[in-house]
């Protein structure tokens, strides 16, 4: 069993990006789905795909790229699965993975239109840009407790129109 | 706690997001991944061992097959071809046929012979010289126009010389008798 120069190169890729991104995809798991190893998971999915699949990422979008597919990814493990909320409440798997792709790709839309501007930026930062509650709220100028009710609020919208 | 962030107050929220915003150990996650995808890999270059041996195994036994196959139908060919019957033999003369019900492995000399011969219109001459040697005897003529007599003739090999010229002497054109080591033809 050899490891060829393209296997190694390839892992060398895998594992920059991995320590360079890992905290930050981490965070946007589990502000999705709370559960530590299921947001492990996840992470480990993307970089699993990354690993044996033809994608090549430019070095000025890969953290765009690497962001917006754990979130995707999470909202999709949620509209599939029984995962229960904070609340103790579950939600209902998806009977429509037809469309589901499309329903992901709409997300961006749908916090175009239907989130206060505020509310746009906070989710981005928080999901787009990977920030912490902390660094939101220093570039919002308000306290972590309103960015987590904002958040709050745009999660809640998008998981009922979503699933 | 999302969902409703109202049911709960400002210091458990505040509790929450610390432990969403908790720096993960990076180092000990990219351990833990690499070690998934090297046994990931070894599990799966294993199988691929697995599936070539049992595919050397099976070729392998496909092969002995076909070789006893072959070598099966090869010796049943031969056997069949060994037991094929025998071909009129020529006696040497011009016409007359000798044919024999016998094997072609014949018996040493001396030995009881129980196959018979079939002399089909041979001289008289071709037909002694035979017998003559296989008694190991000899053959005189008295007259010459007897040698070329023509008979149909069972000669039963495992029968005495006397009861063969016995029987030859049923012949009424013939006189044979026998002197010593002699066959004499009158």
């Amino acid at each position: 069993m050899g490891i060829t120069v393209k296997d190694v190169m390839e892992k060398n890729v895998i594992q920059r990006l991995f320590k360079q991104h890992y905290a930050k995809m981490y965070r946007v798991a589990r502000t999705i789905l709370y559960d530590e190893q299921e947001s492990e998971d996840v992470v480990s999915d993307i970089f699993e795909n990354l690993l044996h699949g033809q994608i090549l990422l430019m070095p000025d979008t890969e953290e765009r790229y690497l962001l917006t597919s754990v979130r995707n990814m999470c909202f999709k493990r949620l509209r599939h699965s029984s995962i229960p909320l904070e609340d103790g409440s579950y939600t209902e798997p998806a009977d429509d993975s037809g469309a589901e792709d499309e329903r992901l790709t709409d997300i961006d839309e749908f916090v175009a239109s239907h989130l206060t501007e505020q509310e746009q930026r906070i989710f981005r930062l928080r999901f787009n840009d990977g920030c912490s509650y902390e660094e939101i709220a220093v570039a919002e100028g308000i306290s972590r407790v309103a960015v987590w009710k904002h958040l709050s609020h745009a999660l809640k919208l998008i998981r009922n129109h979503f699933n | 706690m999302q969902e409703h962030p109202e049911k709960y107050s400002d210091q458990q929220i505040e509790s929450m997001m610390d432990e969403l915003d908790r720096v993960p150990d990076v180092e000990s996650a990219w351990q833990k991944f690499s070690a998934e995808q090297e046994e990931s890999t070894e599990s799966a270059q294993s199988h691929i061992h697995t599936s070539r041996r049992w595919l050397k195994v099976a070729a392998s036994f496909i092969g002995v097959l076909l070789v006893t196959g072959l070598a099966f139908a090869t010796i049943h060919f031969v056997q069949r071809s060994g037991s094929a019957p025998n071909s009129a033999r020529d006696s040497g003369e011009k016409a007359g046929v000798v044919m024999t019900n016998r094997n072609d492995s014949l018996p040493p000399q001396g030995e009881v012979e129980e196959a018979s011969i079939i002399f089909e219109n041979v001289p008289l001459d071709s037909m002694l010289m035979e017998m003559a040697s296989y008694y190991q005897v000899g053959v005189e003529f008295t007259r010459e126009e007897t040698r070329q007599l023509r008979f149909h003739f069972v000669w039963k090999r495992n029968e005495s010389l006397d009861r063969v010229l016995e029987r030859l002497n049923n012949f009424k054109a013939v006189n044979i008798e026998k002197s010593d080591t002699v066959i004499i033809v009158e």
